[in-house]
């Protein structure tokens, strides 16, 4: 999980974490420059504050990583499918 | 999922809670004596568990419920009297069981000093459960209901143990008609 519980009372999340570990180093710098003033940062960890539910949690995840598997299929999985496919292609020229 | 996120604090959990109505009897009756009650709901103190631990503890209460509907049908069959005498056993022990035991802790009831006290035995027993199980499975696929049956033991403490062994990789589980039947590894590759 991307977003983690952190406090909750009467089964409603008051707040969630991001592990900044998780975190791509500049990823991390950019937000922590951004969210400055605007989220605690705790051992290692962004809380930010909610009033959800789990299964609001749930969805916040599952948007998430949605997000995250589009953005790796667009900036890494297309542009090497593509590179192979030039190769292969310039391969075939230079065979002729 | 029965038992529900109530509070917690810095990601674990400090209390879940049960809509009453979602309870059997006898788990309403010891949870409303041993916990608060409060807008139909019962709030339960919790040894500052994790989500993941949460999802396990509704598992658990799937397969008590599954035990449960298993000793009712033996009872409407008429089947077995001594497995009906010894399901009806284990779940009267349910009431200090294990989900309860293990992740949910009434409080008050904690006694640490005894516990420590007792860890050691426990851990000699659990071994030697275990090593039960492993012996019992060579024979043949058998359910959790089965393996409690024979050990005479609780069944969501044997499903529990099997759990733990198939996390380590010794078994296996397939669902056949509702119930988990659980098998060796080498057995199914076999």
């Amino acid at each position: 999980m991307f977003y983690n519980l952190n406090d909750s009372k009467n089964g409603i999340i008051k707040s969630i974490s991001i592990d900044l570990n998780k975190l791509d180093k500049d990823v991390r710098e950019h937000l922590e420059e951004t969210l400055k003033g605007k989220v605690k940062i705790t051992d290692n960890k962004f809380i930010i504050k909610t009033e959800i539910t789990l299964e609001q949690l749930r969805q916040l995840n599952d948007g998430y990583n949605e997000f995250h598997s589009k953005f790796i299929d667009e900036n890494i999985i297309v542009p090497i499918k593509q590179n192979l496919k030039s190769t292969k292609e310039q391969n075939k020229t230079e065979e002729v | 999922m029965v038992f529900e996120l109530c509070d917690s604090e810095n990601g674990l959990i400090t209390s879940v809670s049960v809509e009453m109505s979602k309870l059997d009897n006898q788990l309403k009756e010891y949870l409303e004596n041993n916990s608060k009650v409060k807008d139909k709901r019962v709030i339960i103190n919790t040894d500052k568990i994790t989500l993941d631990n949460l999802k396990e503890l509704n598992d658990e209460y799937d397969i008590y419920m599954s035990t449960r509907e298993i000793s009712n049908k033996t009872i409407e069959n008429n089947e077995d009297e001594n497995i009906q005498k010894k399901l009806d056993e284990n779940i009267g022990q349910l009431k200090d069981n294990k989900v309860l035991n293990r992740k949910i802790i009434p409080s008050d009831n904690i006694n640490d000093k005894q516990e420590i006290k007792d860890k050691s035995k426990i851990k000699d027993k659990t071994i030697n459960v275990e090593n039960n199980i492993l012996k019992l499975l060579k024979e043949r696929p058998m359910s959790a209901v089965e393996v409690a049956t024979l050990l005479n033991m609780q069944p969501l403490e044997i499903s529990d143990k099997l759990n733990k062994l198939r996390k380590q990789g010794l078994l296996l589980y397939k669902i056949i008609e509702s119930e988990r039947y659980f098998s060796l590894i080498e057995q199914e590759r076999n």
